[in-house]
């Protein structure tokens, strides 16, 4: 029918085109980079975030092996910030060291004596003076916050996310530009047909809309198809690092907020594809009468 | 409604197309504007439905310098004035009801008055069997016929009509005459470039003659 064209695209009948399909590649093509780029720093972010999160209020002391613990674990519980002690016994410590060492190797080993701390909430203590108390007890005793690696892990997480987000502002200004040259080779493609569309009294905006729909077409389903290719790639990466035992730690899982920053980003794309036809139309056509 | 003043217009580095073109057309009136091919009577056509503005002299069009119109009017102008241009510019994937609908659906009119109007404008220039066909399917006088339903559905206060009988036979001519006489009687100004000097005759409507790019009679006062 006559008027499924015109209501789908408008007069000029964009959609037709097949000269600017490679716009729907590029731009998918992008949003699979950036859904990759993104999926994964928000994983390490939000491992680090749930990491950080448990072991806030606790610690760890470190006492040198075959050392007694009695005394360390009196002065521990006398301290009123402190809301339980648990030693880890040689069997747990064993347990814990065998996919690391063997299982069969730790019998005659030195194993050092662990106990967790926990503190109670919000309650405030300097690690710095539990460790000089305990080190006078048992030389050789150490307090572990975590801290330091901790730290590591999350300035690593921050660094992943800045990343992430330069590579998804550097994929938006591409597509944008990619977006922005196709739609001037439309623009003069269709010259004849927007000259008459001025002559009848269109108003810029009337043609650079229709620029504007035609691409976001495009735009949405590559980015759609492209979000969709990172998006399984991030699940697969997931799978086969979860079950897969020689990894250090298991590629984390996203949360269901993480997805939802991604499902923005072929909705980006599409606007980004919107914003960019607009207003190349606009500008182009600001020099023709 | 409209008034030239010394107008000359070139295209690009070329020579003058119209030199000097001074006349003044009344509201209400209906001039024809003949002279021999390439004497410049679209040229002249063109500044009048605004696709371009003059290389020199002044264009005044609903009491507006033309050349102090800034972009954002345009559209605006451009909906006062109804065109029938002499290659048609029919839009070939558009179906002829969409094509003579073009000029409603830009203003943003009802949808369904838009197609209401675009196919009784057509019946009425006969060609009310032929609402879904493309362009490339039609003859050159069925063309014509749809451009000039395109042409005046919006209504236009000036009408400018470039060869509008130059594909059609004599019948159609003289129907399409009576069409224009009944616009111009409703109002509306026109203007309409022809060969045909038998129809210019035939008529008590001025003509502006246009020679070698000058204005050179101004016959019939009005
Ligand atoms: N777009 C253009 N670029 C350059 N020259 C042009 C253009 N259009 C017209 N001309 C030139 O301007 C002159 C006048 O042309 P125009 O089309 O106005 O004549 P016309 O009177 O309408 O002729 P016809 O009766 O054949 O339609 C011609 O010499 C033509 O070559
Ligand atoms: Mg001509």
């Amino acid at each position: 029918m006559t008027g499924f064209g015109f209501r789908l695209g408008g007069e000029l009948a964009l959609e037709r085109d097949r000269e600017r399909r490679w716009i729907a590649a590029v731009v998918g093509a992008l949003a699979f980079l950036a859904t990759l780029a993104l999926g994964l720093a928000l994983a390490l972010a939000g491992t680090a975030g749930r990491w950080q999160a448990s072991f806030q209020g606790t610690l760890t002391v470190e006492l040198p092996a075959g050392a007694d613990n009695a005394a360390v674990l009196r002065a521990l519980r006398a301290e009123p910030a402190i809301l339980r002690v648990e030693p880890i016994d040689r069997r747990r410590s064993e347990a814990l060291l065998a996919p690391w060492l063997g299982a069969g190797n730790l019998a005659d080993l030195p194993i050092p004596g662990l106990i967790d701390v926990k503190l109670r909430d919000g309650a405030y203590l300097d690690v710095r003076s539990l460790e000089a108390k305990l080190a006078a007890l048992v030389p050789g005793a150490v307090v572990d916050d975590h801290a330091r690696w901790l730290g590591g892990f999350l300035a690593l997480a921050r660094a992943a996310l800045i990343v992430a987000s330069i590579v998804v502002v550097a994929v938006g200004l591409a597509a944008a530009s990619c977006v922005a040259f196709a739609t001037r080779a439309g623009l003069a493609m269709h010259r004849e047909a927007v000259d008459l569309l001025h002559l009848v009294g269109a108003e810029d905006g009337y043609i650079a809309g229709q620029f504007a729909g035609a691409a976001m077409r495009l735009a949405f389903a590559g980015a759609a198809t492209g979000a969709l290719g990172g998006a399984a790639v991030l699940a697969l990466a997931h799978s086969i690092a979860s079950s897969s035992a020689t990894l250090a730690f298991p590629l984390p899982a996203l949360g269901a907020l993480d997805w939802v920053a991604l499902a923005a980003i072929p909705l980006a794309a599409t606007a980004v594809a919107a914003v960019a036809a607009y207003a190349t139309v606009m500008r182009n056509l600001g020099r023709i009468l | 409604m409209v008034i030239f003043q010394q107008v000359g217009l070139r295209y690009g580095l070329g020579p003058e197309v119209l030199r000097d073109v001074s006349f003044e057309l009344a509201p209400g009136s209906f001039h024809f504007l003949t002279g021999a091919s390439g004497a410049g009577k679209s040229s002249l056509l063109s500044l009048l439905y605004l696709a371009r503005v003059p290389s020199r002299g002044m264009v005044h069009l609903f009491g507006r310098d033309v050349s102090r119109v800034v972009r954002a009017e345009l559209p605006g102008l451009r909906r006062r004035i109804g065109t029938v241009f002499q290659d048609f510019r029919l839009l070939d994937h558009l179906s002829v009801v969409d094509n003579v609908a073009l000029p409603l659906r830009v203003q943003g009119t009802d949808e369904r008055q838009v197609r209401d109007h675009a196919a009784e404008l057509l019946a009425w220039v006969g060609l009310g069997d032929h609402l879904g066909a493309l362009p490339p399917t039609l003859s050159g006088g069925q063309k014509q016929r749809v451009a000039i339903a395109r042409a005046i559905i919006g209504r236009p206060q000036l009408l400018i009509a470039d060869e509008p009988t130059g594909n059609v036979d004599d019948r159609i001519a003289i129907r399409l005459m009576r069409l224009f006489e009944e616009l111009n009687r409703l109002g509306t100004t026109i203007v309409i470039a022809t060969h045909n000097l038998q129809l210019v005759r035939e008529s008590r409507h001025p003509e502006l003659r246009l020679d070698g790019g000058t204005l050179s009679r101004h016959a019939k006062a009005a």
